[in-house]
Order: structure tokens, then sequence, then C-alpha cells
């Protein structure tokens, strides 16, 4: 039995060979932020504005690239060997950490095209803060979109149904994630003026990561 | 259920209800001459009802105590409606009165009850349209019940593989839908009213709508599934078992951080559920509140009975197509 | 038109109450009609 860091390193590698998860987010977000400039040229951005586009690049971002970690097995008939192979735990726990840090890549990358072409609005004034809320909301999108994905697999439609899906219940993560951004280009002590975002974002991770991972057998196993 | 096959349990039902229509309604309003004396003085509300005790009667004015001890001389003016003469001291009257700035004394406009039953509290900036506390709010909690219900049918569902579970727990989310839609509806009418616009995005009106949305997906995920039966009562099972741990963030945490116009928005204390455990609602409201929460859960669990019945019956019928 | 005035409370009562009153003739006729079936099957 492969444990969960031999599931890991498998997605790793397939992910090296075709660069295809990689490649399409980072064209989507290039294709977000051309939008967003093209469509606000030489205006003022506010905070609000800046993370609400921030998060929903970054949320149909890991829709495009994350729904993919199980119905690419199962459209490459991988599906049925992953299940001899390995049990449903390392499964789980490693498609989480490949989804965790597919999702941790594109979260940095964001942040660095936005400081890129966002130059003149785009400040972050409490990075700790930044990045640890960015952190907890990258969790509970890939926590997420992993028990989701594998439950879409598992039903005959493909990959479009991910975001209907996923989007109505991570919508308690976005919306405090959006206002801890906000926050954090607003003010240099962020941690005490959003503490409720924080605890919303800590106690969303931790019950979605337990939910998922005590139901992922349900669904995985026939 | 077996309580919903009798008949007489039915007629009760519909009885409670009725009475409770009847109660929201009848109830009058008092509040006390500070709350008549504050709207005026504010320029919020001219005419304000007022609940008191009559103390002592003169030829043209009476002498009140209200519901916090305050004393109040309200006079007859001309063409007003009626004179105090056929009541004695200790009457308790609800009444609307309009207050005098310059003489600092109430006229009377109109008396509306003697001797209540019971009163409804005066709540500021509401006057009658609080009395949809009494519709909205326990849709909204009968809402949240329904899909806890359906959580727990999910749970048991993937615990003990009877299908009947899965027909539950479909009908329970069912019924909570329908509550919350019409928990959105009733507070959309109220906003109207209160607020202005039907709709302004507050973050509860936010809320509902994407639990909405939640429980939309699940019922187009069921209705898009085309495996086998248990497959597919799984996958159901564990996207509503998911949904729901988004339902109380969304109910009970998002709304009472971020600013709203509800009560219990931005830091305030919510009037009913809180973390001190203490009410800010006045009794009699409070009770009636209660009661409408228990007859709505009680139609709420009727109209899961029927739809898991009708269930039932479909897969029956499909059964011996097939 | 006076009279839905001053009285719109009672107006809006009637309504709830009418609809309250059609939604559980509605149930109690599915109720009636599921009774059947169930003996029926």
């Amino acid at each position: 039995m492969a444990s969960w860091q031999g599931v890991l390193r498998k997605d790793l590698r397939v992910e090296f060979r075709t660069r295809y998860g990689v490649s399409a987010v980072i064209m989507f977000l290039l294709i977000t932020v051309a939008v967003i400039l093209y469509s606000t040229p030489g205006e003022q951005l506010q905070p609000s504005i800046l993370s609400a586009f921030l998060w929903i690049a970054l949320f149909f971002g890991a829709m495009t690239g994350l729904a993919r970690s199980f119905v690419s097995e199962e459209e490459r008939g991988t599906a049925l060997m992953l299940r001899l192979y390995a049990d449903g735990e390392s499964v789980f726990i490693g498609k989480l950490v490949y989804n965790l840090a597919l999702m941790l890549a594109l979260a940095i990358s964001a942040v660095l095209f936005f400081q890129f072409f966002f130059t003149r609005d785009f400040h972050i004034r409490d990075w700790p803060a930044f990045m640890l809320q960015l952190a907890l909301g990258a969790i509970g999108i890939a926590a997420v979109s992993t028990i989701l994905s594998a439950l879409i697999s598992r039903a005959s439609q493909k990959g479009a149904l991910l975001p209907i899906l996923a989007l109505p219940v991570l919508m308690p993560l976005v919306i405090a994630t959006t206002d801890a951004t906000r926050i954090t280009l607003e003010s240099s002590n962020a941690i005490a003026s959003a503490r409720g975002d924080f605890l919303i974002l800590i106690s969303f991770d931790i019950a979605m990561v337990l939910v998922s991972y005590v139901l992922f057998d349900v669904i995985w196993r026939d | 259920m077996k309580i919903f096959r009798s008949n007489i349990f039915l007629w009760c039902l519909g009885i409670a209800l009725a009475v409770q229509v009847y109660l929201s309604f009848e109830t009058p309003i008092g509040g006390s001459f500070g709350d008549a004396a504050m709207l005026k003085m504010n320029g919020v509300q001219d005419v304000t009802p007022v609940k008191a005790t009559l103390l002592s009667v003169d030829s043209s004015s009476a002498l009140f105590a209200d519901f916090y001890g305050d004393s109040g001389r309200v006079s007859v003016t001309n063409g007003s409606y009626g004179t105090y003469s056929s009541y004695r001291p200790g009457d308790v009257l609800v009444m609307s009165v309009e207050y005098q700035p310059t003489r600092k004394g109430f006229d009377l406009v109109e008396i509306i009850r003697v001797n209540p039953v019971m009163t409804f509290p005066m709540i500021q900036g509401l006057g009658e349209l609080g009395r949809n506390m009494l519709f909205h709010v326990p849709m909204s909690m009968v809402a949240f019940i329904a899909f806890l219900f359906g959580t727990i049918y999910s749970i048991l569902y993937l615990i003990k593989k009877d299908f009947d579970y899965d027909r539950r727990a479909r009908a329970a989310s069912a019924g909570g839908f329908l509550f919350t839609a019409l928990a959105t509806i009733t507070g959309s009418i109220w906003a109207r009213f209160s607020w202005g616009t039907f709709w302004n995005w507050d973050p509860r009106e936010t809320s509902i709508f994407i639990l909405l949305l939640i429980y939309a997906a699940y019922f187009m995920l069921r209705s898009l599934l085309e495996e086998s039966d248990d497959k597919k009562a799984r996958i159901a099972a564990v996207y509503n078992i998911i949904a729901f741990v988004s339902v109380p963030f969304l109910m009970f945490v998002v709304p009472r951080i971020t600013q709203s116009l509800h009560p219990g928005g931005g830091g305030t204390e919510a009037p009913i559920l809180n973390l001190s455990g203490k009410t800010h609602t006045a009794p009699s409201l409070l009770d009636m509140y209660w009661i409408s929460v228990v007859l709505f859960l009680m139609v709420f669990l009727w109209i899961k009975d029927l739809y898991t019945r009708i269930l039932r019956l479909q897969d029956k019928q499909a059964e011996q197509l097939y | 038109m006076d009279f839905l005035q001053h009285n719109a409370l009672y107006v809006v009562g009637i309504i709830s109450a009418v609809i309250w009153l059609g939604l559980f003739l509605f149930m109690f006729g599915i109720e009636r009609r599921l009774r059947k079936l169930e003996k029926e099957s």
C-alpha cells in the first residue's frame, strides 16, 4: 500500500510532466488581471474592490486547477489503480496536500501579479496578517475542492459542476478572507481589527478539513 | 411520523395556527409615556400607543401610570374619541396619545383597548411592523432546524444504509428550503416598510441568499445524478453534510460580526439567541415567539412527513414498473 | 379605500390567515390522497 507521500509524489510528478494545472491557473490569473486593467484604466482602486478581485481570481483559478484532481483520474482510467494501491486515507491526505500546494502557488503568484500590475493601489500594510489569511483561505478552498472534486468524479457529470457546488459552501470563507484582505490593505495592525474574520477562517478550516477527512472514505470506496 | 395520521391532531394544529395569526395581529401594542415623548421629540412618530393604568379622573383629563411607573396626564381634546367617564381607577387602558411639548402633557387620540389580556411591547423604530417578528424570525429558525434534521438523516443514511433516511433527508432539506424562502419573502416585505427597499444586500440578506443557493445546488446535484441508487444517495448525503458545515457560519457567525441593519449585527447583542444567554425581548412577545416556533416546526414536520411518503410511493411505483 | 387605510393591520392579518388556510387545506388534501394511495398499494 502506498502512503500519502506516495500519492503526493505521483501527483507532483504528473503535474511536472504535463504542467497542465499550473499553466491553466497562470493563464486564468493573467486573463483576469488583464480584464481588470483593461476596464479600469488610470482609476484608483479601493482596497475593498482589490480584495474582491483577488479572491474572485483565486476562487475561480482554484476551481479550474483543483477540479481536475479526481476527475483526471477517472478520465485517464487510473482511479481504479489508485484505489488498489492506496487506502482512502492516504489518497485523501495526498490529494489534499497536493491541492494545498497548488493553491498556495496560485495564491502567491496571484499576489505577485497584483503587486506587479497594481503597483500604485495594492499596498499590503500588514504582511504577517496578510500571509496568514491567505494561507487560511487556501486551506479552506483546498479542503472543500478536494472532497467535492472526489464527489463529482463519482457522479457522471464532470468538472463543470464544481464551482456551482463549491461556491455557496465556500461563501462564508470567501466573505471572511475578502474582508481580512481589505483590512490588511488598510491598516498596519490587521490581526486586532480583523479578529472576527480570523476566527471564522480558523473554525471553518478546522471544521471542513475534519468533515471532509471523515466523509472521504464514503465517496471513495465502491 | 404516526402523529400526522391523526385527523384530530391536524385539526388542532390548524386551529392553533389560526389562533397564532389572530393573536399576532389582534394583540395591541402598548409602549410607555417615555417612548411617546421621545418619538415625538425626535420627529419619528406623532401618535404612539401607550399602555397605562388609570389613577384618577378630572373633568377633561386623567392621570395615568405606565408600565415603568412613569405617570402622565392625558387630556381629552375637543372632537377626539370618548371620555373617561366609564372607566374606574385601576383599569388598564391601551390608548394612542400625542405628546404636547409645550404643555409637557399628552392628548388622547383614541382608546384602543380596555384591560387587555396581553400586550406586545413597543419596539423602537418598528411600531406595528414589529409583529412580523412572530412570522419572519420563527420561519428562519425553523429553516435552520429543518436543515439540521436533513443533515442528521444524511448521517443516519451513511451509517444504516436505509433508503428511507435518504428520502427523509431530501424531504427535510426541501422543507428547510421552503421555510428559508418564506423567511426571505417575509423579511423582504418587512425591509420594504422598515428600511425602504425590498433588498439592499444587508449581511443577513446576503447570507440567506447564499443559503438558498447551497440547497438549490443540493437539489440540482440530486437531479443530475444518474448513478445506481446507493451511490446517488451516498453522494447526496455527503454533499448535504458538507453544505451544513457552512450553514451555522452563514446564519449565526457572519451576520453577527459584520455591520448589519438586523439586530445582533456588528458586535451588538442579538435579541433572542446570544452568547450571554439573556433575552432582550419582553415576555409577552417572547412567549408568542416560542409558540410560533413550535407551531411552524409542527408544520415543517408535517410537510416533511408528506414529502417522505410521496417519495416512498414513487419509489414503490418505480420498483413495480421494473 | 379609507377603510383599507385605517385598518391596514387587519387587512394584512386577514391575508396571512387566508394564505395559511389555503396552505393548510392544500396539505390536508394531499394527506387524504396519500392515505388512500397507501391503502391501495
